[in-house]
């Protein structure tokens, strides 16, 4: 229920057509919302057991420090099993959920910022970035996903999410609008902005 | 997601963002296709989101995180426990200042108190002594005059000696004869005679 395989047609030199894409397909989530909402314990389990890992991603994608992303992914599930009486459309779930990752996120990157403050670092870096790429593009030494890493870092908060979530997460619009809490229209505006500056730090750095 | 619901689709209005994330189905699938087969520009974006797509696709498998999640019934627990919303977000702050904000208030009453009984501390290096106007001989002292600086008043036995700068010392009245209205006296020396005199008379702590 709620994930379709879908094979990539593409011919390039990362993916065959054997690679399979994850493309989530939240038919199920209406439902699954509703009795969530109710509180259904098996219900609240579920909706973990579904968005944990992506949230786990995003929010290390975020923050770009797994012991915080890991702090960060508990913190949403809490509010998310608090809030989730509050959602008000059902079929927003995936967006109701990333939503929550993103502010928790904000909250963590604020109180780091506070801390480096209050420890007499001079200069406060509000985003939090690991000097090192991500383990998995470090262990694979494959460049070409460091280059992508960085270009993503190169991108501020919100546009980095908005891209996440949209080539990454495959959210569709409306659920990005709702995790931002932005207009489908900014949401559009902001992810064209996200992909050309994408593009120039890319191409940035395959000229190196 | 697309151009569809019965609007008039112009050359080059296809979402492609859509197309590329396979979410234009049945009927606006087809001409999307057939669109971007024989538009150079379409071409080139759609071939940009695909490569995009298989970036990102790249990026997740990558990322795929096989360590445990957290235990979902201690989320739940903790969710059952946790302050909500407003409370949570006041209570650390609350936690932080209250101490103070209590000192501050009971300082206020405490000077408030003070006042209320006729004993005005008046604060910084300076001598404060505050005598009835009628304490002071109209006749001899001329209103004009006043008040008084530090330097110029000088208490001289139980009466009041005040000196202008421009004048001779001028005799004051007994201050036990003082009636309502205050004038402002300083003083370095002999702020005592005052209260000792039972006037209405306030003086700094440090001139006692």
């Amino acid at each position: 229920m709620g994930h379709v395989l879908l094979v990539t047609s593409i011919s390039s030199a990362w993916l065959t057509a054997g690679d399979l894409v994850d493309v989530p397909v939240d038919d199920g989530a209406r439902a699954l919302a509703l009795r969530a909402r109710a509180g259904e314990r098996a219900a609240l389990r579920a909706v973990y057991e579904r968005y944990a890992r992506r949230v786990r991603r995003f929010v290390r994608d975020l923050l770009r420090d797994s012991s915080a992303a890991d702090d960060a992914l508990q913190d949403t599930f809490v509010r998310v099993f608090q809030r989730i009486g509050t959602l008000e459309a059902p079929e927003q779930l995936p967006g109701f959920v990333f939503g929550v990752a993103r502010r928790v996120c904000l909250e963590h990157r604020r109180r780091a910022a506070r801390r480096q403050r209050h420890d007499g670092g001079a200069g406060v870096e509000v985003d939090v970035v690991d000097s090192e790429a991500t383990p998995e593009a470090a262990y694979l030494g494959d460049e070409a996903a460091r280059a992508l890493d960085r270009a993503v870092d190169a991108l501020s908060p919100d546009r980095r999410a908005i891209l996440l979530l949209r080539c990454d997460h495959l959210l569709p619009y409306d659920q990005i609008a709702t995790a931002m809490g932005f207009s489908v229209a900014k949401v559009r505006v902001e992810l064209h902005r996200a992909r050309t500056t994408l593009a120039a730090v890319l191409q940035e750095e395959g000229a190196r | 997601m697309s151009a569809s619901n019965g609007e008039r689709r112009t050359a080059c209005a296809f979402d492609l963002d859509a197309l590329a994330y396979g979410e234009l189905v049945g009927l606006d699938e087809t001409p999307a296709r057939e669109h971007v087969a024989v538009c150079v520009r379409c071409h080139a974006v759609h071939t940009a989101r695909l490569r995009e797509q298989r970036l990102f696709a790249r990026r997740a498998h990558d990322a795929v995180d096989g360590r445990a999640l957290p235990d979902v019934d201690a989320l739940l627990l903790r969710a059952t426990r946790e302050p909500l919303g407003l409370v949570a977000r006041v209570r650390p702050f609350a936690a932080r200042w209250s101490a103070p904000v209590v000192g501050a208030f009971a300082l206020l009453l405490f000077v408030h108190a003070r006042r209320e009984r006729g004993f005005e501390p008046a604060l910084g290096p300076s001598v404060r002594v505050h005598v009835d106007r009628a304490a002071i001989d109209e006749s001899a002292w001329g209103w004009g005059a006043l008040p008084v600086s530090a330097e110029e008043c000088v208490v001289a036995t139980a009466t009041c000696v005040c000196t202008t700068s421009s004048s001779a010392p001028v005799a004051c009245a007994e201050p036990a004869t003082a009636p309502a209205s205050k004038v402002e006296c300083s003083s370095t020396r002999d702020a005592a005679l005052y209260l000792a005199a039972d006037v209405d008379a306030v003086c700094a702590a440090d001139a006692i």
